[in-house]
């Protein structure tokens, strides 16, 4: 059950974005070629949303991710343009750096003046010594991307103006970050490090209710346009073959949804890595899966250019794609439950388990 | 192909990699969709010249009459070298339809340049309200002493912008069962009262189009069949139709796409690149086998749906693994240079979206086959 302030947060959320626009800002963003609205980025930076989880000695709101769950399910369900999530995973990264550096930044993403954002790229260079080289997600407009570079341990910020840019399906950029003279060291070694994977996680859970609230949005959509579109005399919502399609989606969302909380749950614990990947995993495969066929439910104005449900489909390819693809993350949950596998069990777990093991005990 | 080649079909098999080495002009190699008419169609003339632009017609009608193996070949050589995608609405649909149904005079005046390449025809069946549901249809083509005056909307027509000629089923009288007062109909497109405007797709494209018809003049002689008749031309032939559509053609293009990705991804991925060569053959196969059952003669029935279902679900599942070998790349909207190969990662994989949806969707096609071919009991519709 998602208490108050998340349900708050959550109705903020769509409040805010449906009075910018709703989807259609998303189809707007597309057809002029990508690029950020600076203004409606301000008000969202207004409406604290990038320091929801700074903690509260640096003027954030102090949450934990899983209270941002439904927040960021409102951003999917419309289909943002926006890199929020990039956004609000950047603040606490840099708050856990604590270098001048980081502070600098930290205080020029202040108010939204400054777009900053987490970027965890998949790695395209050949490994510790050479200048770091990877791939992300990150719009042009993009002021800030922070990049980690795990061999040499360093976090990057990096300006992906000057980074080969590709563009992605829904105008988005997917940009080859690089180090570069103008690269800033942010911060490095371990603790940066730490903070880093931390921000990933915060992704991976975000992107997954992203992703959630996205897919569970393009179910109604179908399921609206089910109950419309006559053929053969009824509806074809009343065609059984399709109805029983409509409902293994159903079980899709509720699953993933009730996947993607229990994921929060972990966060703060050791188990948060793992836990975050296999959100992340799973909503992106899920999200690819139903949107494929809610295309293939509306027949040809599905496949066609002005219906919005295209529109989701090719956002929910980019949302599944970053912060790690579902085969990505799948490997780090693999890796991630093997550990917990191999641990031995808490001691209060052995007590429980017998009189032996309490007497060893 | 698993089975062996014989020597004249390596033969033909290097002729044809030969010729595609050598023919196919480097700015139309490796395209993802097809390229406008000003493009593609002079490389449907010179495959055309060659005399490999209709490997499935008779000879009796400028075709190749090629076998089922020699088709295939075809298709795999073209795949591999990056072919480009060209026009079937002439060669596979109202081509052999009218060699069945065509008059003398239709058929001596369209089927040479369908051959030829000078006139692109398009499909004019679908409207707003008839879908799957095309015996709802609407378009109404009524009698004015030796024409048919037509009026109405097709939707979500192939290249109907670019064509020149629109084969449409069009209603010639509403009156008992609606399949019965359907009428065939081939329009010249450059006909007054026309009007086309494209629509552009999920992927950016815009390769459909809709018509308006607004008193359009049809002379009676471009009927096929007989007036009222339309329904049964249409559809007598889709059971064979249904072959070609079974034919490995998108799915060895989507193949390729995986083959040039494979040098790209880790090893724990070779066992997803051996699962879309594994359903590719499987497919090829079952292509085999339905179009080598009907050059000995047999009738190939409804159970051609399968190979619909087959061929289209195929090519999306061979994309689906190209999609996850393309990594975060999966996403980005153009073709990306990685390393020597342009390699495409979301442009074939939106495409294909529309396969299981034309073409008689795949519902309508396993509807079809419990119906039809398992005997299972009609859903009340
Ligand atoms: C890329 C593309 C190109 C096309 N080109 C042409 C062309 O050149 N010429 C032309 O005439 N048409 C063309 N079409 C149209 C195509 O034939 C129709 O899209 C198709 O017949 C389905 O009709 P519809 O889109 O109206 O979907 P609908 O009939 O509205 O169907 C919507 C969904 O309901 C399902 N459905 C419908 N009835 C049933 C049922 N009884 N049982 C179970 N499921 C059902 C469908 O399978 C589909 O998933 C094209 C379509 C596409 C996508």
């Amino acid at each position: 059950m998602p208490s108050e302030t998340e349900a708050m947060l959550a109705a903020a959320a769509g409040d805010l974005l449906d009075g910018e626009g709703g989807v259609a800002r998303a189809r707007a963003r597309r057809d002029a070629g990508g690029g950020l609205d600076r203004a409606v980025w301000s008000r969202m930076a207004a409406m604290g949303w990038f320091s929801l989880l700074l903690p509260e000695a640096h003027g954030g709101l102090g949450l934990a991710p899983s209270d941002a769950v439904d927040f960021a399910q409102e951003i999917g369900a419309r289909i943002a343009p926006e890199p929020v999530v990039a956004a609000i995973a950047a603040q606490p990264l840099l708050a856990a750096c604590g270098t001048p550096a980081a502070d600098t930044l930290l205080a020029r993403a202040a108010g939204g003046a400054a777009v900053i954002c987490a970027a965890p790229a998949e790695r395209t260079d050949d490994g510790p010594g050479s200048a770091f080289q990877g791939l992300a997600f990150a719009p042009a407009d993009v002021d800030v991307a922070l990049a980690f570079d795990p061999p040499n341990r360093r976090l990057l910020a990096l300006d992906p103006a000057e980074a080969r840019t590709a563009a992605t399906v829904d105008g988005g950029t997917l940009a080859f970050l690089a180090d570069g003279p103008d690269a800033v060291l942010v911060a490095e070694g371990a603790s940066a490090q730490a903070a880093f994977l931390a921000a990933c996680d915060v992704q991976r859970l975000l992107y997954a209710a992203e992703l959630c609230g996205l897919m569970a949005r393009a179910l109604d959509m179908t399921l609206d346009y089910m109950r419309l579109r006559r053929q053969f005399g009824q509806p074809i919502g009343a065609f059984q073959a399709l109805q029983h399609r409509a409902a293994t989606h159903f079980v899709d969302v509720r699953a993933t949804r009730a996947l993607v909380r229990e994921a929060g749950r972990a966060f703060g614990t050791q188990k948060q890595s793992g836990a975050a990947a296999a959100a992340k995993a799973a909503a992106g495969a899920a999200a690819l899966r139903v949107l494929k066929d809610c295309i293939q439910l509306h027949g040809a104005i599905g496949f066609a250019d002005e219906h919005d449900i295209g529109l989701y489909l090719r956002r929910a390819m980019v949302l599944a794609a970053s912060a790690g693809t579902p085969r990505t993350c799948r490997a780090v949950f693999g890796t991630a439950r093997a550990a917990e596998l191999d641990a031995p069990l808490p001691r209060h777990a052995v007590r429980a388990a017998g009189p032996d093991a309490s007497q060893a005990g | 192909m698993l089975r062996p080649e014989t020597d004249a079909e390596a033969a033909f098999r290097a002729d044809v990699r030969a010729f595609l080495a050598a023919a196919i002009p480097d700015h139309l190699r490796d395209l993802t969709f097809r390229a406008p008419p000003q493009d593609c169609m002079p490389w449907y003339r010179a495959l055309s010249r060659r005399g490999w632009i209709a490997p499935h017609w008779p000879k009796a009608f400028g075709g190749m009459a090629a076998s089922p193996v020699e088709q295939v070949i075809l298709l795999e050589e073209m795949a591999h070298a990056g072919a480009p995608d060209i026009p079937t609405q002439g060669i596979n649909h109202i081509g052999p339809l009218l060699m069945h149904f065509g008059s003398p005079a239709q058929q001596a005046r369209h089927l040479p340049p369908i051959l030829a390449g000078d006139v692109i025809w398009c499909q004019g069946y679908s409207e707003p309200g008839a879908g799957s549901d095309l015996s709802a249809l609407r378009t109404a083509a009524r009698r004015d002493g030796d024409e048919l005056v037509v009026n109405g909307h097709k939707i979500w027509t192939t290249w109907g912008h670019h064509a020149h000629w629109m084969f449409a089923l069009v209603r010639t009288s509403s009156a008992g069962n609606p399949r019965a007062g359907i009428t065939f109909l081939l329009i010249d497109l450059s006909s007054p009262g026309i009007t086309r405007r494209p629509i552009r797709n999920i992927a950016n494209d815009d390769e459909f189009c809709e018509v308006f018809f607004d008193e359009v003049r049809v002379p009676l002689e471009n009927v096929v069949g007989a007036v009222d008749d339309g329904w049964r031309v249409a559809t007598a032939l889709l059971d064979r139709e249904r072959i070609q559509l079974g034919a490995p053609a998108q799915a060895l293009r989507a193949l390729e796409r995986v083959r040039r990705l494979a040098p790209l991804a880790d090893a724990g991925l070779a066992d997803r690149i051996a699962e879309a060569e594994l359903a590719v053959e499987t497919l090829t196969a079952a292509f085999l086998d339905a179009a080598e059952r009907f050059a000995a003669g047999e009738d190939p029935g409804a159970e051609s749906s399968y190979l619909k279902i087959l061929a289209t679900e195929t090519t999306q599942a061979v994309l689906d693994i190209a999609q996850d070998l393309a990594g975060p790349l999966m996403a980005a909207r153009d073709p990306v240079r990685l390393g020597a190969p342009l390699v495409d990662m979301s442009e074939m994989f939106l495409q294909a979206r529309r396969l299981s949806i034309y073409g008689g969707s795949n519902e309508i096609q396993r509807s079809i086959l419990a119906e039809r071919v398992l005997g299972l009991k009609r859903e009340a519709r």
